[in-house]
């Protein structure tokens, strides 16, 4: 089965828009990583700058070849289909997103230690020898806008399609704007004649960028580790899968309940009562109806075939 | 969005004042009418003579300040130079010296291609850069002269 057959109904318009507007994301952060190129200079923090939005683009290309693998479905070779691709590509934006923070403190504490002040020469600009700050400032802001409001879109769609993925972009899309303005204040400072002024806010701003990345770090390795679901973005169990969970328990006194997430879909096992062949997943779903595609299947393992 | 205004209205106020040096590098410089300036002994003299000599007297008229002259070879000059005691190195450095990125090399005056390769280049030290911004423009102002 191939093209959006597979994926739950309630999930195509999300994903179409989600799949756009990351496209959208990966065409201006090319643009970005453009413009910002050119008017690099010798500044560390812009390079800094510069690699982070080049890794930026991580995140939208590993959903996007998730979301291909995703609606592929199963196959011959994969006959559990591909939704795990999405835990993978999660793992790989979360490596990316804490790789950025990381990249980002050691580049500021080194800037700091070393006493590095920045040098940032003169261009000749439509006839007039011009200081690139003011090209950097204009960089800058343009390198801003677009993750400032792609994020924002983000959001409320990997909040609907519980896509931890597109949840770490718009933590990457956060991480890179908020980069900008630390590199905004550091050319306006270099321009005062404070060479720390770039390096302090850029450390700062560090630490909420390893919290974030480190935060989808641990939830990614929780998944691919079969842990209990968490909830979005947070080390938390899901309270939809908490009430599944009791639901269940009440349904099957005395088994054995045990969920995990494969990308967004729950799969629930009970373990130590007989199969019952009259089941309603959607039906089965405690919390909003609109996601009940969460609960993607329950199987059953009777008693004599329960692990030690 | 608070933290940007306040970022752009100090880019603004500080317009006419932009870049400053850290170390007030051009401000010392007009205030005391002297740059402290590090000759690199050239192996091949007269090489590019002229035009240096026209670029210090631009410098010169544009800070109203006179060089302190001290001469030598390349390897104290720039360690004088990345240390503070000295404003502005001038000779001929290779393209790829060790010293690049240790301290500002800014546009180069003229260049020899035989025996080996070497830049005739103004050398500052790294972030001062108001300072940066007179010399590169007087270097180009030389270009454009001969």
């Amino acid at each position: 089965m191939t093209g959006e057959g597979v994926v739950p109904r309630a999930l195509h318009a999300p994903m179409r828009r989600a799949v756009r507007l990351e496209w959208i994301n990966i065409a201006f952060t090319i643009s970005v990583v453009i413009v910002m190129g050119l008017v690099l200079g010798n500044s560390q923090t812009m390079k800094t700058a510069w690699i982070e939005d080049t890794l930026g683009l991580i995140p939208p290309i590993v959903f996007l070849v998730a979301v291909h693998f995703e609606k592929k479905g199963a196959t011959h070779t994969h006959p559990f289909g591909f939704d795990r691709a999405h835990s993978l590509a999660f793992l790989i934006a979360a490596v990316a997103l804490a790789g950025v923070g990381l990249l980002l403190l050691w580049d500021s504490v080194g800037t700091l230690l070393a006493r590095e002040h920045a040098t940032v020469a003169t261009v000749r600009f439509l006839g007039r020898d011009m200081w690139l700050g003011w090209l950097m400032l204009g960089a800058q802001v343009y390198s801003i806008v677009p993750p400032l409001i792609i994020g924002r879109l983000e959001l409320p769609l990997a909040t609907r399609m519980q896509d931890e993925v597109l949840f770490t972009d718009a933590k990457m899309n956060k991480a890179n704007w908020q980069t900008g303005a630390a590199g905004l204040a550091g050319i306006v400072g270099l321009g005062l004649g404070w060479w720390w002024a770039d390096s302090v806010a850029a450390a700062f701003i560090s630490v909420g960028i390893i919290s974030d990345g480190w935060r989808a770090l641990r939830i990614a390795t929780v998944e691919l580790t079969d842990g209990e679901p968490r909830a979005l973005g947070s080390t938390d169990p899901d309270p939809e899968a908490e009430l599944l969970v009791a639901k269940l328990e009440g349904q099957y006194p005395g088994a054995d309940i045990r969920l995990r997430e494969t990308g967004r879909y729950i799969h629930a096992e009970v373990c130590g009562v007989a199969p019952d062949p009259r089941q309603n997943l959607e039906a089965l779903w405690p919390g909003a109806p609109e996601r009940s595609w969460r609960l993607a299947q329950m199987s059953f393992v009777p008693p004599d075939q329960e692990e030690a | 969005m608070k933290g940007f205004a306040l970022l752009a209205v100090v880019a603004l106020a500080g317009c006419g004042t932009f870049p400053r040096d850290p170390d007030a590098t051009l401000e010392r410089i007009r205030r005391d009418h002297v740059f402290r300036l590090g000759l690199i002994a050239a192996g091949e003299a007269g090489l590019g003579d002229a035009r240096r000599d026209a670029f210090l007297t631009r410098v010169a008229r544009s800070t109203g300040a006179a060089p302190a002259v001290i001469a030598g070879a390349s390897e104290p000059l720039l360690l004088d130079l990345e240390a503070g005691r000295l404003d502005l190195v001038v000779g001929l450095v290779s393209p790829d010296s060790p010293w690049v990125g240790r301290v500002a090399m800014l546009r180069p005056l003229g260049e020899s291609v035989a025996p080996q390769h070497l830049l005739l280049t103004p050398i500052a030290r790294n972030g001062e850069n108001r300072w940066i911004m007179l010399l590169e423009r007087e270097a180009r102002a030389v270009e454009a002269a001969t």
